[in-house]
């Protein structure tokens, strides 16, 4: 039985023709082709949007950058830095208007100061006083009271020598820590 | 033949459009991902910087009044002649004789001083901003005004420390002391 074709011969002769150029293989390769290109056009599109994007979040950090003003930073990290400072002196700052107070409370009544000298150094505040009294007791009680003072530390007499008006005259070394002007001073900063 | 011909060249072609487009493509289109997070995190972090700012500023606006008094409590500059006039307002108040008044000459390193003696003013001028000034004071009076002296110092507007305090008797006078004390004080650098 004799074949019957209803494409025409012309087209038929063409779709050989490129039958001939064109494998199938050459046709999977070809769409890969087409479709690399498609990936990259959509790449590009994709890349344009995403340069937008970062366009707008560009002007919008330029648009917040201008809304800074500089004076007012600069008068806030100056202020920090004051604040700093001030807090570094109210650390070390001391308080002494008490400290005589605490000298008055450990002095026996019949015990009189003629000179006294008080330095701070070396977080301690050294205290050297010249005693007057009138009995060896006294003296001794005295030395007592400063040694066990809850914040005097190494209490030290010497010179004891009798005064022509018959007074017991000697002299009075103590030390007292540092915090007992600090801890003053932090009691006075909640007051204020 | 052709066929094979046809092949290679697509090949090639899509290899180089591979190689030379889309791989560089993906590449950028990550570097600009990539690139959005960063200034997006930029963007976040400014916006809370200016909250921030803008919450401190209007701290600071509200609180300027005590904010200036900073610069009383530790002035900018050395000001010698505003402490020479408050501390001897600060004597003659309390009924004490103002005999004596040094100002120490401040070293160019924060705070150095004036007192070669004083390490603990050495020590903390070494690490800190501020300077330090020392100040000999001598005066003449009763023991209750030296305690209401120490007490006005303390709570004096410029930060002033005493350094040590010596007491003699007047020989004179029963009752009258003299005083000589070394005061401390501070301003920023």
């Amino acid at each position: 039985m004799a074949e019957i074709n209803l494409v025409p011969i012309e087209y038929r002769e063409r779709k050989d023709r490129w039958k001939k150029v064109f494998s199938k293989t050459t046709f999977i390769i070809l769409f890969l082709v087409i479709l690399s290109l498609l990936l990259h056009g959509g790449l590009l599109i994709y890349k344009k949007r995403l340069n937008t994007d970062l366009g707008i979040i560009k002007q919008e950090i330029s648009i917040l950058s201008n809304k800074r003003t500089p004076s007012e930073e600069e008068a806030i990290i100056n202020l920090d830095t004051k604040l700093g400072l001030l807090k570094e002196v109210f650390q070390i700052h001391t308080y002494w208007s008490e400290i005589f107070k605490k000298i008055e409370d450990l002095t026996m009544p019949d015990v009189y100061f003629s000179d006294a000298k008080l330095t701070l150094e070396q977080n301690k505040i050294f205290m050297q006083l010249s005693v007057l009294t009138k009995t060896y007791t006294s003296l001794a009680k005295q030395m007592l009271v400063f040694q066990n003072g809850p914040l005097t530390q190494k209490v030290e007499i010497s010179g004891i020598t009798l005064s022509e008006k018959g007074e017991i005259k000697f002299s009075l070394s103590s030390a007292f820590p540092l915090s007992t002007l600090l801890i003053n001073g932090e009691k006075n900063k909640t007051t204020k | 033949m052709i066929k094979d011909i046809a092949s290679i060249v697509l090949i090639l072609a899509f290899i180089g459009i591979v190689v030379f487009l889309d791989v560089p493509g993906v590449q950028g289109v990550l570097q600009t991902r990539k690139d959005i997070e960063i200034q997006k995190q930029t963007l976040i972090d400014d916006q809370v910087f200016l909250a921030k700012v803008n919450e401190l500023t209007k701290i600071y606006k509200d609180n300027k009044e005590s904010i200036d008094k900073i610069d009383l409590i530790l002035p900018l500059k050395e000001d010698i002649p505003n402490l020479i006039v408050q501390v001897e307002s600060l004597v003659f108040e309390q009924g004490l004789i103002l005999d004596k008044l040094e100002v120490g000459i401040p070293v160019e390193d924060g705070g150095g001083t004036i007192n070669p003696e004083d390490v603990r003013a050495k020590k903390e001028s070494s690490s800190s901003k501020y300077k330090t000034l020392t100040i000999s004071l001598g005066f003449t009076g009763d023991y209750s005004a030296l305690k209401n002296f120490l007490k006005a110092t303390e709570e004096n507007m410029r930060l002033i420390d005493i350094e040590s305090i010596g007491i003699s008797p007047e020989s004179e006078n029963m009752g009258i002391f003299g005083f000589d004390l070394s005061l401390k004080t501070y301003y920023q650098k």
